[in-house]
């Protein structure tokens, strides 16, 4: 079938205003450079971290990498458990979110890892469960997102009209059919904002991980600024505010990703379902 | 016509007494209760196992319960209060960024009548200071516009925890000998993080009202300001309880981290009872309980205020039990 | 063709169908009229097995479907639905819309499933539609589209439940149209409607249901002019003002 062109003409007052807002952007950026430059701010100091701060960023997209698939498996899973017919599914389904989400991510991630780090010890005699014990954290994180995920994923499924399942069934199509193509390419499109912004979140609470050793961004950031203490405050503020800018280019480009995957999959005609 | 075939009319959302939605969504609610209430006991069982299987040191929980009391209490008050300054200060960023963007787009006839001479001079009416009012309110708006928008991003696409550290050397940079400095320190933080969410929940809630109630209004002569107050704010208040109570349920959530600043709070008491003293089973069970007291019953009542208020036609979600009740009181269709 | 023998079903303490026996010849347009809560578009949903009796036996040609071997898929193959809120699938275009089921059910390949459908999307009129979505199209056309999804399937009968209740007035004679067209190429079809004008022109059989049980059937003059039953005329009486 012939791809309908998807691409919109964009009328010049967009493209201007684009063009704008980029330049300001830029400027903005070359303003604050020179500034440095100028001895606003020790802008050698400021250059010779990124280094550091960039190792810890590797570490960081790893753990989002681990967190996010993983979360949305499990999230997806429980969250259409509690769509279906059978009780027991729905209650196991429940009891899974109830219980995440009323527990704070830190509280998940620093217990999980200690408690395997003690049962390691003593009972499977390890000497060093670090490793394991940070595994089990980031696992701990991505249950905890998952419950998120399912919380979304179970929205999606339910705000898709009955009549259409019903329909479905009318063509002669069986339940898993029904599912796969009627409800969930619909769920999909509902669920694909909420899921954007969890995936914002998920990208903030690794720097959580740190408290238990993981050497992402924010570990990077205290490491450094231990150092840095000694130096000046000023220094201390350079090393978070690099680390905030890292943060919030990666929430950005996660949520403009989602807003393009959005676009991409758009019905015409259709707006997405009210919150 | 006069007929009186219901299936002609459109069928109010009461189309089955409310009592047997009702009971089966209880029922549900019920269900899934029990199954967490199952959940919990299963836990404690277990706890009871694991303490005289001598895994679990249950003499440590029952010392140690009351060490909790006033952390606990400690993270109360820093939710609230913060969740409050929160709203207070996210009220007026929250209008600047619903209403903002309406008053700088200028209307097809604005844009035609501006560029003549006809449309240049004063309206029938208009009195011309309100038009330098206008164009001062316009020049004061972009640049707020503009603040609120990049606070708000700023806060949103940052972890808390380095909005913690920056909060923490900047205070303690100034006021170094500050009474309770760590508490200040812990709520300003929280206050300005829950002030950037809470600023979005308010633009959605006033921008969601209906804009059918607003063009009443202006049809009836009401002015902006009035319009504002007396059906923009009275409907976006309702609008807005269910996002906001979320995001004081996760602001309670977010004190865990001020441990770091060495708030005496919920999560640093657990820190010290796990780590310090050892016994981070016996602390994790605890803390959770205590979390889980709290937040639970609260998300359940969240919950359940979601179930009552679906608005049909606009995609709602139509619980399975729900269904389930339609049908079983015989309406098909 | 379709036979419907004392069928009972009942919800809770809601007994909403008590013995409900019906016949439906082939190619015969039978129309279902009667109050809300009569039952009729639950004695609809039996005869494609959406929902399933608790009593009684209903058979399509010479199968009996309420037996358990049967498959509801392919009940469902046999019979279409026509629904009051179209319910078409909103993700997908008209032409998708009706290609699901010749694919997915029928396991057409997709080329001869793409002409079968554009040539009855033709059909109802919406040849120029292939490629709109649903939210682009107007009730009368999505009705219209609906219909096509289930014609497309080749059934031997199709049912229609209330299927212009929930039209714009504008929009219900273009699908009233289809239906007659339908009617007049000797499809088998049980509607049920208040449409009386469609009624009179094409069925041939008319049956009042009231509380669960046909009450009377017979011509569409016999009921309209000359109902026999007081529960009858009382409900004529109100439909026709």
């Amino acid at each position: 079938m012939s791809k309908r062109s998807k691409r919109k003409v964009l009328s010049t007052r967009t493209l201007v205003r684009r063009a704008v807002g980029a330049a300001a952007a830029a400027g903005a950026f070359a303003v604050v450079v020179w500034l440095g430059y100028r001895g606003l701010f020790d802008i050698t100091y400021a250059q010779s971290i990124v280094d550091d701060l960039l190792d810890g960023l590797v570490v960081t997209l790893i753990a989002v990498a681990v967190v996010i698939p993983v979360g949305f498996v499990v999230g997806f899973s429980f969250g259409w458990a509690r769509t279906t017919r059978s009780w027991v599914l729905r209650a196991t389904g429940t009891t899974y979110v109830e219980f995440f989400r009323s527990m704070p991510p830190l509280v998940l991630i620093v217990f999980s890892s200690l408690v395997i780090s003690l049962l390691l010890r003593t009972y499977l005699y390890v000497e060093d469960p670090f490793a394991i014990a940070l595994g089990v954290g980031i696992l701990a994180l991505a249950l905890h997102s998952g419950s998120y995920q399912a919380e979304i994923v179970r929205a999606g499924i339910l705000s898709v009209p009955t009549g259409q399942v019903e329909a479905a069934e009318a063509l002669g199509l069986t339940r898993m059919q029904t599912m796969f193509r009627v409800t969930l390419p619909q769920a999909f499109r509902v669920s694909l904002p909420a899921l954007g912004n969890e995936f914002a979140v998920v990208i903030k609470d690794t720097s959580l991980i740190s408290a238990i050793g993981g050497l992402e961004v924010s570990f990077a950031g205290s490491a450094l600024v231990r150092g840095a203490i000694e130096l000046s405050l000023n220094h201390v503020f350079i090393i978070w505010v690099e680390v905030a800018l890292l943060y919030f280019l990666l929430t950005t480009i996660v949520t403009v990703t989602v807003r393009k995957v959005e676009n991409r999959y758009k019905v015409p005609g259709l707006e997405a379902a009210a919150l | 016509m006069g007929t009186q075939d219901a299936s002609r009319v459109k069928v109010p959302r009461r189309a089955i007494p409310s009592w047997r939605i009702v009971s089966s969504a209880v029922k549900a609610h019920n269900l899934s209760a029990l199954a967490v209430g199952g959940f919990l006991g299963t836990c404690i069982l277990l706890t009871f196992l694991l303490g005289t299987a001598g895994v679990l040191e249950l003499g440590f929980i029952y010392t140690n319960w009351g060490t909790l009391w006033g952390p606990a209490w400690t993270s109360l008050v820093l939710t609230v209060t913060s969740f409050l300054l929160g709203l207070a200060l996210a009220t007026p960023l929250g209008v600047v960024r619903a209403y903002a963007p309406a008053i700088f787009r200028r209307t097809r006839e604005e844009k035609k009548a501006g560029a003549s001479r006809a449309g240049r001079r004063r309206a029938v009416g208009e009195r011309s200071s309100r038009r330098a009012r206008g164009t001062i309110r316009k020049a004061l708006l972009a640049p707020a516009y503009g603040l609120a928008t990049g606070y708000i991003e700023a806060i949103r696409g940052t972890p808390f925890y380095v909005q913690m550290w920056i909060v923490f050397y900047l205070i303690s940079l100034i006021w170094p000998r500050l009474p309770n400095l760590f508490f200040i320190i812990g709520l300003v933080a929280l206050t300005l993080s829950t002030v950037g969410y809470q600023a979005e929940v308010l633009r959605a809630g006033f921008q969601s009202v209906g804009q059918g109630q607003i063009d009443a209004a202006k049809a009836v002569g009401m002015r902006g300001r009035q319009i504002f107050a007396h059906v923009t704010l009275p409907q976006g208040l309702r609008l807005v309880v269910l996002p906001l109570t979320n995001e004081w349920i996760g602001l309670f959530k977010t004190t865990s981290i001020l441990n770091f600043i060495s708030v005496q709070e919920l999560m640093f008491q657990a820190q010290e009872l796990g780590g310090p003293q050892a016994h981070p089973i016996e602390a994790f069970l605890m803390v959770a309980v205590m979390y889980f007291a709290i937040l639970m019953p609260l998300s359940r009542v969240v919950t359940y205020i979601e179930r009552k208020k679906r608005i049909p036609g606009l995609g709602t979600p139509m619980d399975v039990t729900r269904a389930a009740a339609r049908r079983r009181a015989g309406v098909t269709v | 063709m379709i036979q419907v023998r004392q069928v009972h079903k009942s919800y809770g303490d809601l007994h909403v169908l008590k013995g409900v026996n019906l016949e439906i010849a082939k190619g015969q347009v039978m129309c279902m009229i009667g109050p809300s809560g009569s039952g009729k578009s639950t004695l609809l949903r039996c005869i494609n097995l959406l929902i399933h009796p608790d009593k009684g036996d209903i058979y399509i040609g010479d199968v009996r479907i309420t037996s358990p071997e049967i498959r509801p898929e392919w009940v469902r193959q046999q019979v279409g639905m026509v629904f009051q809120s179209f319910n078409l699938f909103t993700h997908l275009s008209a032409l998708k819309n009706v290609m699901l089921g010749l694919t997915r059910v029928k396991k057409m390949d997709s080329e001869e499933a793409r002409r079968k459908a554009t040539w009855d999307l033709q059909r109802v009129g919406l040849g120029d539609k292939l490629d709109a979505y649903p939210a682009q199209l107007s009730g009368g056309q999505q009705q219209r589209v609906a219909i096509a999804r289930a014609l497309a399937m080749d059934p031997m009968a199709m049912l229609f439940d209330e299927p212009t209740s929930a039209l714009d007035p504008e929009y219900i004679h273009e699908v009233l149209d289809v239906m007659t067209q339908l009617a007049n190429e000797g499809m088998t079809m049980l509607v049920v409607t208040h449409e009386m004008g469609f009624a009179k022109n094409a069925a041939s059989e008319v049956v009042f249901m009231d509380q669960g049980q046909i009450v009377e059937h017979g011509t569409p003059v016999e009921i309209f002019e000359r109902p026999g039953h007081d529960r009858t005329k009382a409900f004529v009486s109100k439909i026709l003002g």
